[in-house]
């Protein structure tokens, strides 16, 4: 239940961390276009080393960035067998009956399932260094040009950061009535399927009922604080950008460009799809 | 012997940067049918201990955990057995309600244990007349009732399983004066009538000290004191330096102390200091 609390970020200090949110969402949509640019090995082995530098200075240990990947594992190793085996040009490798799988097959499942990896963790680099609170003031921010075409920004952004902030306390009620109702008997975890879901019964009607409630408090609460919308409302933390921002567009910017040289002279030499 | 646990050790989050240690070594016995009362702060660890008690938290290390003559120290506890044995109250435990009509919410519990449906009703029957709700509720919706009533309903779904043990984490939170002695009264009906262990959460303190024969003070994840009512209420500055309130009567012991009196320490009922300064047995 914890895992779900807490999202993904990793609170340390770190000069990512530190960054403006509205830089790394920039940024990592960047390094998201690029690494899908890349054509070649070289290409996503410069993306996996940048990765792996801006992790090594988040100071985000490997082994939680590559948890992330558990959730998609399945995904990936799908991608991966439906290239290896539809993917019919080249030289047959091995064949037998209707299964044909060939060199530039495997070259090429190989290097999507590479891109994949690297897409998620890239990705992931983001959520690990931007508590979800900054991450939404980002996007808000980002977005608010979008307003004088009727883009609704800020109550995007709100109703993203409650959604946010009611993930925990959701987790932490289902956590406590899921407590009571097996403290009743109710098992959630075996037995006939008829009992189980009687008792997730048990467990979503009074979790409804208990987030309908909050919804209505909460409502009460900021209006009795005078909430109307975004319109002439400040900020307590308003974001701005420094030299380090500055700094992290620069190396961002000699990334891009490696990419670019490496695709436009290395992709003659070892094109891959 | 009710529960006897020795050196209980829980790690909430091991491993994360978020791990907190919530229990450190605590013992933790209790004799059958005694009414015993758990205080202590927010974050001290008595939530954390009761959730052992019936297998809901499984602990980090222990040495010695029977309860009811269940060992949950083995890889697959007899879940079953002890969470019909031990009884748990939570919280706010009208949230837990779901079901469409009073009486069938009552017979959640019963019918899980898997009795025969005339039993089942028989018990929840038996368990709303003892919390006091009338014939006439027993088909409303139980999201229909008032407060106290939902509570009381609550209660009953876990009193409706007859547990040997039944373990209360703050029940009168939340409540007025009088939903709040309806409740207590309830509990200790149910105490003297199955001769039942009572295990209570409460930061009542004048409440506590009235029912509990024995008080166990949670401190930081252990266990700071543990006696008979009377021998822990008379440790008047241990209490105040664990943070905690002393009862009305301890309280007054104390300033007039303080003020020169000399009077024992031991008194901390309403009833024991009447008879101390009028000098008349009840």
């Amino acid at each position: 239940m914890k895992d779900i609390t807490l999202g993904q970020y990793y609170p340390v200090k770190s000069p990512v961390h530190s960054l403006d949110p509205r830089t790394k969402i920039i940024l990592t949509v960047l390094l998201i276009v690029f690494v899908f640019i890349s054509k070649t090995f070289a290409g996503l082995g410069i993306c996996a080393l940048f990765i792996l530098l801006v992790d090594f200075i988040a100071r985000i240990p490997l082994k939680n960035l590559l948890k992330s990947l558990k959730a998609i594992g399945f995904i990936i190793f799908f991608t991966f067998l439906l290239n290896l085996f539809f993917f019919t040009q080249g030289n047959a490798v091995f064949e037998y009956g209707i299964i044909k799988i060939t060199d530039s097959g495997i070259t090429r499942a190989v290097f999507m399932a590479i891109r994949l990896i690297l897409l998620i963790v890239g990705a992931g680099l983001l959520t690990f260094t931007t508590s979800p609170i900054e991450l939404t003031d980002g996007l808000e921010r980002l977005f608010t040009p979008l307003k004088v075409i009727g883009f609704p920004a800020h109550e995007i952004a709100m109703m993203m950061s409650i959604a946010l902030r009611f993930i925990p306390i959701l987790s932490e009620e289902t956590d406590k009535i899921m407590k009571a109702q097996s403290a009743r008997g109710a098992v959630f975890d075996q037995g006939k399927l008829t009992k189980r879901v009687k008792a997730i019964v048990a467990l979503l009607i009074p979790l409804l009922v208990s987030a309908f409630h909050r919804a209505l408090e909460l409502a009460n609460a900021m209006e009795a604080r005078c909430y109307h919308g975004g319109e002439g409302r400040t900020r307590l933390k308003v974001l701005k950008m420094t030299k380090k921002d500055a700094l992290a567009f620069a190396i961002m910017g000699i990334f891009c460009l490696i990419i670019v040289v490496d695709n436009l002279i290395l992709s003659k030499i070892f094109l891959v799809g | 012997m009710s529960i006897s646990i020795k050196k209980l050790n829980y790690v909430y989050d091991p491993e994360s940067p978020f791990s907190v240690a919530a229990l450190e070594d605590v013992d933790f016995s209790v004799q059958d049918g005694e009414y015993v009362c758990i205080l202590g702060h927010t974050g001290s660890g008595k939530s954390t201990l009761v959730q052992h008690l019936n297998g809901l938290l499984k602990p980090t290390s222990v040495e010695e955990m029977l309860v009811e003559g269940v060992d949950l120290t083995v890889k697959k506890p007899d879940m079953k057995t002890v969470r019909q044995k031990v009884g748990m109250v939570f919280q706010y435990p009208e949230y837990q309600l779901f079901e469409e009509t009073v009486l069938e919410d009552v017979s959640f519990g019963p019918k899980n244990m898997g009795l025969p449906n005339e039993e089942v009703e028989k018990r929840a029957k038996e368990a709303l007349a003892l919390v006091g709700v009338g014939e006439e509720l027993f088909s409303a919706s139980p999201f229909e009732l008032s407060g106290g009533q939902k509570r009381r309903v609550a209660i009953a779904g876990v009193l409706s399983m007859k547990p040997k043990v039944l373990v209360l984490d703050e029940p009168i939170a939340g409540l007025d004066p009088l939903g709040k002695a309806e409740i207590l009264s309830v509990i200790d009906q149910y105490h003297k009538k199955y001769n039942a262990t009572i295990i209570m959460i409460s930061h009542n303190i004048d409440d506590v000290v009235e029912v509990a024969d024995r008080i166990v003070v949670m401190h930081k994840g252990r266990k700071a004191l543990d006696g008979k009512t009377e021998e822990v209420f008379s440790q008047h500055e241990r209490l105040l330096e664990l943070g905690l309130e002393l009862p009305s009567v301890c309280e007054l012991v104390y300033r007039l102390n303080l003020l020169g009196k000399n009077i024992p320490t031991t008194i901390c009922r309403i009833d024991d200091l009447v008879q101390f300064v009028s000098g008349v047995k009840k």
